[in-house]
């Protein structure tokens, strides 16, 4: 039978603290196919964590069920452990005082990989997150991206169907980073399924197939990522400065612009115009809307996924 | 008959898978332990539990005695004071193995693995007792080169089971022990309490004679005392005390599974309370 990755069915979590109940996940549903990448996102408290502890077993829920490749995280826990890989991620989860590939001999054996298999990748396992020249170094001398690394060569050494990531570019360098979102790529083409959680909206704009968005423990918003991006309304937003005398604003309107703004400037004006879509025909109409004004500069900048994510939290 | 060779080649095959997953706990156990030895060998804590202590406390006994001691009493006073310091080193050394593990993120990088964390643990507590125990012996193989304590020689491989009985025993309080300490608040107190009344109710201290009877059970339920009984005797030429030697392994059994069981509970209660940290 053809289980999704992840299955999340009714999910709740209830803390008790003090006597108090706070519901960190209430009713939360969604389902990572296999092969999919998907974006889990919400900001600090939105249960995110909890969830994620709970698909790693670490977290019994309070009621609702959570299954990866139809094993339940309740009931069989040993076989979910043996579907799937948690990259935790952060400074903590290494043992300082064994090397990195110590660590990561030890924690291949935890994972159950035969002996033989598992000396014979050590190396190319450490190759590929890029620490080979640093592998016998004790972890407790590396910086927090080369932890970084480790951790995601420990989470890939079993070769897991499903991933958990959280956080993983946290600390790295905008090169290391753009390597890891390879590797992540190459992983769905390999049929691995990846539930992301991520503050880095770049890694879920280049890696997700769909964004589930969390808030207050429930699920808000959940779609592809491309109708993310569209629910801002616009794909990309035109800032033009100028000097002297600025353009009347309803002179914008046959370019389509969803949003106009003219602003007052040191010595001249900007504005900013937030438009549907971006083509010649519109540059075409921006230049006849701009007439005679006196340009001193323009620039086109694609819609973020962070600003749809700020306009989606701030509507829930 | 025709089932025959299918059956051999199932029973060859079921095997295999054992020996294999015997030679993977056994390779987790020493990674655990060697891991432990790396973290508390530079710990000033282990000289001074294992090397000044006990020699500290054979000179203040020593000074009672006068020297007028046959060489089996003091090698049977040696055997006190390795297992009296043994005691207070195994309490430092293995007290605060879980609670680092939580501490550093490994426990939970442990728990969603496909190995049972307790192997991990006990591993640790197995490198503390190792490296506590032959530090210990060294001191004592000084002291007793220096003193003149001498065990006969027919006593030295039961001497060894002995000490190797002594290290599973220091392995088992401990696993016990440090789950203990995540559970409780009160670690600090519980160290306290036991590291005395140990030592006097083991007969480590004082002569278990000395204790008012109500409280001689007691000395029953310590590894300890019945590790000094059966070393004290083997060491004095002696009949190997066989009752000694079966309350000591049932004990280190019981230790074991008191272990497992409070382990469970740690686990239970994070997984129930979400008390264990991602990463």
């Amino acid at each position: 039978m053809d289980h999704p990755a992840i299955e999340i069915l009714d999910v709740g979590r209830v803390f008790t603290e003090s006597g108090k109940n706070l519901v960190a996940l209430d009713g939360v549903s969604f389902t990572v196919g296999q092969g999919e990448i998907v974006g889990l996102l919400g900001g600090n408290g939105a249960g995110k964590t909890t969830l994620t502890k709970i698909l790693s077993t670490l977290l019994l829920p309070t009621t609702g069920t959570a299954r990866v490749l139809g094993a339940d995280v309740l009931r069989d826990p040993t076989a979910v452990r043996a579907r799937q890989s948690v990259v935790l991620g952060g400074d903590r989860g290494l043992y300082g005082q064994l090397t990195a590939r110590e660590n990561l001999r030890f924690f291949g054996m935890l994972d159950g990989i035969a002996h033989r298999s598992l000396m014979a990748r050590l190396d190319s396992a450490l190759e590929e997150v890029g620490l080979a020249q640093a592998a016998d170094r004790r972890v407790e001398s590396f910086s927090k991206g080369m932890r970084q690394r480790l951790h995601i060569a420990i989470g890939l050494i079993s070769d897991p169907r499903v991933l958990l990531l959280d956080e993983p570019t946290v600390g790295l360098d905008p090169v290391e980073a753009a390597r890891l979102r390879a590797s992540v790529a190459s992983l769905r083409r390999s049929g691995v399924a990846v539930l992301l959680t991520s503050h880095y909206l770049l890694d879920v704009e280049e890696l997700a197939d769909r964004v589930v968005m969390l808030d207050k423990g429930r699920v808000t918003h959940e779609m592809s990522v491309a109708d993310f991006s569209a629910s801002l309304g616009y794909t990309a937003t035109v800032v033009v400065r100028g000097s002297g005398a600025a353009p009347a604003q309803e002179r914008f309107r046959p370019t389509g612009a969803v949003g106009v703004r003219i602003e007052a400037d040191a010595g001249g004006w900007q504005l900013t115009l937030q438009l549907p879509q971006w083509s010649p025909a519109v540059l075409v109409g921006l230049g006849e809307a701009l007439g005679q004004a006196r340009i001193e500069g323009m620039e086109v900048l694609p819609a973020r996924l962070e600003d749809a994510f700020i306009q989606l939290q701030a509507q829930t | 008959m025709s089932s025959g060779a299918p059956n051999g080649a199932a029973r060859t095959g079921f095997a295999t898978a054992v020996a294999r997953v015997g030679a993977r706990w056994v390779r987790i156990l020493a990674a655990s332990a060697r891991m432990q030895i790396l973290v508390i060998r530079s710990h000033p804590a282990v000289p001074i539990t294992a090397v000044v202590q006990p020699v500290v406390f054979y000179v203040v006994m020593a000074g009672q005695h006068g020297g007028a001691d046959s060489p089996a009493q003091r090698a049977s006073r040696l055997i006190a004071i390795l297992l009296t310091s043994l005691w207070g080193a195994t309490l430092w050394a293995v007290g605060g193995i879980l609670r680092r593990e939580i501490a550093e993120g490994t426990l939970a990088r442990n728990l969603t693995s496909l190995t049972d964390p307790r192997l991990v643990v006990i591993g640790k507590c197995l490198g503390s007792s190792l490296l506590v125990l032959t530090t210990l012996v060294g001191t004592s193989l000084v002291l007793a080169l220096v003193t003149g304590a001498r065990v006969p020689l027919d006593a030295v491989p039961w001497m060894l089971l002995g000490a190797v009985l002594v290290a599973l025993s220091g392995t088992a309080l401990g696993f016990a022990l440090c789950s203990l300490f995540v559970l409780t608040r009160h670690a600090v107190h519980v160290t306290a309490a036991l590291t005395y009344p140990v030592f006097i109710l083991g007969g480590l201290l004082i002569p278990t004679s000395l204790i008012p009877g109500q409280l001689s059970w007691l000395s029953r339920l310590i590894s300890l005392y019945w590790a000094d009984q059966f070393l004290g005797r083997v060491a004095g030429g002696g009949a190997v005390p066989l009752t000694a030697l079966s309350m000591l392994v049932l004990l280190i059994t019981l230790y074991y599974v008191t272990g497992h069981v409070l382990f469970r509970r740690v686990v239970d209660r994070a997984r129930r309370k979400g008390t264990i940290d991602l990463g």
